[in-house]
């Protein structure tokens, strides 16, 4: 417990002073002094506003399949989901890519991204039943049963980095808001899982449709879900930790900042019904930098 | 066909033996492994040697010298066939027999029995090889002139290669099985084995005839290590959700047939008198089992016409075999194949029974989820009270301020258009 209240001082004490030696150039200057020149403005004009951020993202992930209203009578244990894969978090790696060209006055950068995700989720199946005794509770079988997801989103996005950039305060919050695609796709050992409503099962009746003269087609186990996509977050700038060699780096390649960010982040609210809610609400942390 | 360029080479000046481009008599080999091919070194697998279609069609032209016969030596250790005192240490085999030999300036027919026949461990009757290299061995003729029936001096010889492959690779070890929704997974340990190119699969019975329950009358399948009595025991037990009951009697009980699920009762170590038969094979693991295939024997090579219910490449360890019977109950053994198509002895039986599992996405779909039955019924619409409220203020917003901005622009330009409404007048 001291050493964490200790790292978070050291912390502080870094941004402060990191913010130090920038403070004295971009206080203004009073209108009454005309032997020193304002430049606090100049300053701002000539930095450079970024014009794109790029992510790496890492977080957990925990799909919001079991939300479905359908199985709301379903004890939580019993629901598709946790029945088969548990309830742990999935490890979840994203990308993000983002173009602000607009500059909104005193704010930020706003303008448009495109994000793209991937988690996977795997399980061994266990038989239907216990084909040695009926009474007791079957055993896992040799198959596996998988199910992979790519959340992706498009979004608009406002990043508020004139606080870093007037005051040196290496913070910038950012929000994103837009639509969420997420494919998913259910697999066995042999590829994509295929849900066939008549198969002769030892513990479900077959639906009386498949008797009929149109049974229920099969079903494959693989989609998209639409959905809206909101996201807070804020990023911290890196560049105090060394600030020569950022200064240098941002003159050699163009590289403004780079940033340790968190967010949260919300796929679960989806535009379309009848798809399987694999959208998550979740918190991520990654990497990421402007240029 | 297979045509080899001529090595030609010369013992002296004046004399020379050479050898024309070398015809195979039998159909090309896709397979060879690239080693092969690279070398263009025809080999003699353990088909050609049962059909002895190998029949090499070499021609020898002997000029220069005062020969009048040659003879043909075959060494697998790298011997100098050219030096008698090697061929008398053994070192070299005559090929064709003792002191056999052909004209000169003629079309030698060697057949692969000709050749194989040079290798001690081979036993060319039946093609066996009772050496423990897989990989084959290579083996250098000796094409020598000889001055009437003088083994000394060579006057000039010329060598052609060939490598001599009659065995399959080492029988798998370590295989093993389990069961899925009709679905079996054979599992094979990574290990190391140069001569092995992938495995075939036996299945009985076979996936596409498979069908039914498994009907308890292993005296289809049972050729070994268990006895009528037990056999037919398990044939007749039966039980409503599990295997039956094993043998009565006998060495090794056979489970009983299932009941009404169907789901085959499997063979039980049922003791003299005992009752074996615990049934069900589900268990995950140890599958190996004492049923044969028919007309296989483990530890044998099987047949290159026995049916293959799957072929799986080197790297597999873990094989899908997808479309058998829920509650058959299957035997599978696998040998290991080479580039030449030598196939090894079978392994051990290994025996599951697959049966319904609860995958995820059948089980989302049977809990009634939403995405099924599939995207085909998708419709655009709200699944929640926020979403249609959310977009909408979304929709505002980004209105709002595409208005004040544009409102923002038109302010600032509008003293540099009123001075150019002056400068108009």
């Amino acid at each position: 417990m001291r050493s964490t209240w200790l790292y978070a001082g050291a912390a502080a004490l870094a941004c402060a002073f990191f913010a130090s030696p920038a403070r004295a150039q971009m206080e203004h200057v009073p209108e009454t002094d005309w032997r020193r020149t304002d430049r606090h403005d100049t300053i701002i004009a000539a930095a450079k506003p970024p014009l794109f951020y790029f992510e790496v993202r890492f977080g957990g992930y925990s799909p919001g399949i079991d939300s479905d209203p359908r199985f709301a009578n379903l004890p939580a244990g019993q629901r598709p989901y946790a029945n088969v894969f548990g309830t742990s978090l999935l490890f979840y790696f994203g990308l993000e890519f983002d173009a602000v060209p607009v500059r909104i006055p005193y704010v930020g950068a706003f303008g448009v991204g495109l994000g793209w995700g991937y988690t996977h989720v795997s399980a061994t199946a266990n038989f239907t039943v216990n084909a040695t005794n009926a009474s007791q509770p079957p055993g896992p079988s040799g198959e596996t049963t998988s199910l992979t997801i790519m959340p992706m989103h498009g979004s608009l996005v406002l990043r508020a980095d004139e606080l870093m950039r007037r005051t040196g305060i290496p913070i910038v919050p950012y929000g994103k808001f837009g639509v969420g695609l997420n494919y998913w796709r259910a697999t066995t050992d042999v590829g994509t899982e295929v849900y066939q409503p008549c198969e002769k099962r030892p513990t479900s009746p077959m639906p009386p449709a498949c008797g009929g003269p149109n049974p229920p087609p099969n079903v494959s186990g693989i989609g998209l879900t639409p959905s809206l996509h909101i996201a807070l977050g804020g990023m911290l700038a890196l560049n105090f930790i060394e600030p020569q060699a950022s200064a240098r780096l941002d003159e050699t390649t163009g590289l403004h900042h780079a940033y340790l960010f968190g967010e949260y982040y919300n796929d679960r609210v989806t535009l379309v019904s009848n798809v399987m809610r694999v959208g998550a609400s979740s918190w991520v942390v990654g990497l990421a930098a402007d240029f | 066909m297979i045509a080899l360029a001529a090595l030609v080479w010369s013992g002296t000046a004046q004399a020379t033996v050479s050898l024309g481009p070398v015809v195979i008599g039998r159909p090309t080999v896709s397979d060879l492994p690239p080693s092969r091919t690279a070398m263009a070194i025809p080999f003699i697998s353990r088909d050609d040697c049962l059909q002895n279609k190998y029949n090499a069609q070499i021609p020898v032209n002997v000029s220069g010298s005062p020969a009048t016969t040659f003879q043909i030596w075959a060494t697998s250790n790298g011997s100098d066939c050219s030096s008698a005192m090697l061929r008398d240490q053994h070192q070299c085999v005559q090929v064709g027999g003792a002191n056999a030999s052909w004209p000169i300036n003629t079309t030698v027919t060697l057949t692969a029995r000709d050749i194989a026949a040079t290798i001690s461990t081979v036993t060319v009757s039946n093609c066996t090889d009772a050496s423990t290299v897989t990989t084959g061995e290579n083996l250098t003729l000796y094409f020598m002139a000889l001055d009437g029936m003088d083994p000394e001096p060579m006057t000039a010889w010329a060598t052609w290669q060939t490598t001599v492959d009659l065995l399959g690779p080492i029988v798998p070890q370590g295989v093993d099985m389990t069961a899925g929704d009709e679905l079996l997974i054979v599992n094979i340990p990574a290990t190391m084995d140069p001569d092995r190119q992938g495995f075939y699969v036996y299945c009985y019975p076979s996936i596409a005839d498979a069908g039914g329950p498994y009907t308890g009358d292993a005296g289809v399948i049972l050729t070994t290590t268990t006895s009528s009595s037990s056999s037919s025991s398990g044939a007749t037990s039966s039980g409503s959700s599990s295997g039956g009951t094993g043998g009565a009697a006998g060495d090794a009980g056979l489970g009983g047939a299932g009941g009404g699920l169907g789901i085959g009762g499997f063979g039980g170590a049922g003791g003299t008198n005992g009752t074996g038969g615990a049934g069900g094979s589900v268990s995950v693991g140890m599958a190996s089992c004492s049923d044969r295939i028919p007309g296989l024997t483990p530890g044998q090579s099987p047949p290159a016409d026995a049916p293959v219910c799957a072929t799986l490449n080197l790297d597999a360890t873990s094989a899908p075999i997808s479309g058998a019977a829920n509650g058959t109950r299957y035997v599978v053994a696998l040998a290991a194949y080479d580039a030449v198509n030598n196939i090894g002895p079978l392994s051990t039986s290994l025996c599951q029974t697959p049966e319904p599992t609860d995958t995820f996405f059948s089980d989302y779909c049977r809990a009634g989820g939403a995405a099924c039955p599939g995207c085909g019924q998708c419709t655009l619409g709200p699944s929640s009270a926020l979403t249609w409220p959310a977009l909408a203020t979304a929709a505002l917003a980004a209105l709002g301020f595409g208005v004040r901005r544009s409102h923002r622009k038109a302010k600032k330009d509008r003293p540099l258009t009123a001075l150019r409404a002056t400068e108009r007048e």
